[in-house]
């Protein structure tokens, strides 16, 4: 072995970590080369110095029991969520981004999407009254009609008038339009229908029913929304639409916007 | 899974998984130290060490069991070191390796006889002065310098924490005792060892 390899094993010669072989050649050379003695000798004396005089800090009491606390801890969801916490907040840089974190958060909080949610889903339903009101404007029926979705009032028209009329869209609902002057279901529409005014379109929607159809979510929405209220108003084009439950049967009534009277007589009808 | 009524009564440090209070507590003092070379701040060290155990104690199922626990834990330290608290840390003046490689070079031409160099540094230098020597070397060479000397880990676990080739460790640890010989020379012969009076003796 030469000085140059030699330099190389130095440090695991000191340190006892070379292997037999290699060992004995060090050794050997050791004895021959002054220079590489001296070399060997200062880093030995610098392991020696390190590994006596480099004081150790023991870990404060203190800390070893936070520290073993907070591990305990973590087998609670709300410590574990301390924790997080304590560590978000002792980092700059995680403290940042919590900080924009929140403020996203406050952010959708603030826009609330589940509420335009809703919207869209009344906007929906709107849709579909509007359209079949519009479908069915165009078949010119008398001037007291009703239109209804309800199937056992479909067939009992089907029987007696035989007109059946549009589908709903996406439903297995029927429509039909029939002129009625009395049903029980029907009594406040009827009440319209009293009225000098253009004709009051009224659509019914059974809850049950809606389950099997791709109206389901919405449906859904619209029933859990409409429970706690009396009735919901909404403008649609040239129509204002009515929504209301009435026993597990979600009605809209649909009324053209510029007919005040058949809307002020619906409104105080249902309040 | 505890009972409420056992969690209040036993001492927390009972409530932790037996094989981590065995194998992971004990390291505490060994990693708050680590925690204290890499930060070289007592708040910062604290910080990062219970950040460390936490992570440990999350991830403990990913340990494998058998291995060299104390290892594993300066491995998480590390990195939760590198991620979060690295950037804050003012690293020690780059140190020329050339001009210590020539200072130690006139002081090996200097030193006659090596047998002395013994008593006359080693007696004669500070436990201070050896920490401050110790902190000045770059990060590097001091994390390396330390698992050795101070932990006691083989070359092969210092390579494989590190991530670094072996014969890396190998020049690291060698370097790093050169510099810290140059610096603790000159630490002993300001303490008033002169060579003249040593040779004398």
């Amino acid at each position: 072995m030469d000085c140059k390899e030699f330099q190389q094993y130095i440090s695991p010669l000191v340190d006892n970590q070379i292997d037999e072989n290699k060992r004995i050649e060090a050794e050997k050379h050791l004895q021959q080369c002054p220079s590489c003695f001296f070399d060997f000798k200062v880093e030995s004396i610098v392991k020696k110095i390190v590994s006596f005089k480099f004081v150790k800090t023991a870990c404060p009491d203190v800390l070893k029991k936070q520290i073993v606390f907070s591990l305990v801890s973590q087998e609670g969801f709300f410590e574990r969520l301390l924790s997080y916490l304590k560590i978000i907040f002792f980092s700059k840089y995680l403290r940042l981004s919590f900080a924009i974190g929140l403020i996203l958060l406050l952010s959708i909080i603030i826009s609330n999407p589940f509420k335009k949610d809703k919207e869209k889903y009344y906007k929906e339903f709107a849709s579909v009254v509007y359209q079949n009101c519009r479908e069915l404007k165009n078949h010119n029926f008398p001037e007291k009609t009703i239109f209804t979705t309800n199937h056992d009032v479909v067939k009992k028209f089907i029987s007696s008038n035989g007109i059946l009329t549009p589908k709903m869209p996406n439903t297995d609902w029927s429509i039909i339009a029939a002129g009625i002057e009395s049903f029980d279901k029907f009594h406040a529409a009827h009440l319209l229908f009293q009225c000098e005014e253009d004709t009051v379109y009224l659509m019914e929607f059974d809850i049950n029913k809606a389950k099997y159809s791709g109206y389901l979510n919405f449906v859904n929405e619209i029933y859990s929304d409409l429970k706690s209220k009396k009735y919901l108003e909404l403008n649609f084009y040239d129509y204002i639409i009515i929504l209301r439950i009435e026993e597990n049967i979600l009605m809209a009534y649909a009324i053209n916007a510029h007919n005040r009277h058949p809307h002020e007589e619906l409104i105080s009808s249902l309040e | 899974m505890l009972q409420d009524s056992e969690r209040i009564t036993r001492p927390p440090i009972e409530n932790l998984d037996e094989e981590f209070r065995k194998e992971a507590l004990p390291h505490m003092d060994s990693l708050y130290n680590f925690a204290l070379q890499l930060t070289q701040d007592s708040d910062d060290a604290a910080d990062l060490l219970q950040e460390t155990y936490i992570k440990a104690y999350r991830f403990w199922d990913k340990f494998e069991k058998g291995t060299n626990c104390k290892a594993w834990l300066f491995r998480i330290m590390k990195n939760s070191f590198i991620n979060f608290y690295r950037k804050n840390i003012k690293s020690p003046e780059k140190l020329d390796y050339d001009e210590i490689e020539e200072i130690y070079e006139t002081i090996k031409s200097n030193e006659q006889n090596p047998h002395n160099l013994d008593r006359e540094i080693f007696d004669n230098v500070l436990d201070d002065e050896v920490m401050e020597a110790i902190k000045s070397l770059p990060e590097e060479f001091r994390t390396v310098l330390l698992m050795c000397d101070i932990e006691g880990m083989s070359y092969e676990e210092i390579a494989d924490f590190m991530d670094i080739p072996i014969g890396t460790v190998r020049s690291r640890i060698h370097r790093a005792r050169k510099l810290l010989a140059v610096k603790l020379y000159d630490y002993a012969k300001s303490r008033g060892y002169n060579v003249d009076e040593a040779d004398k003796e």
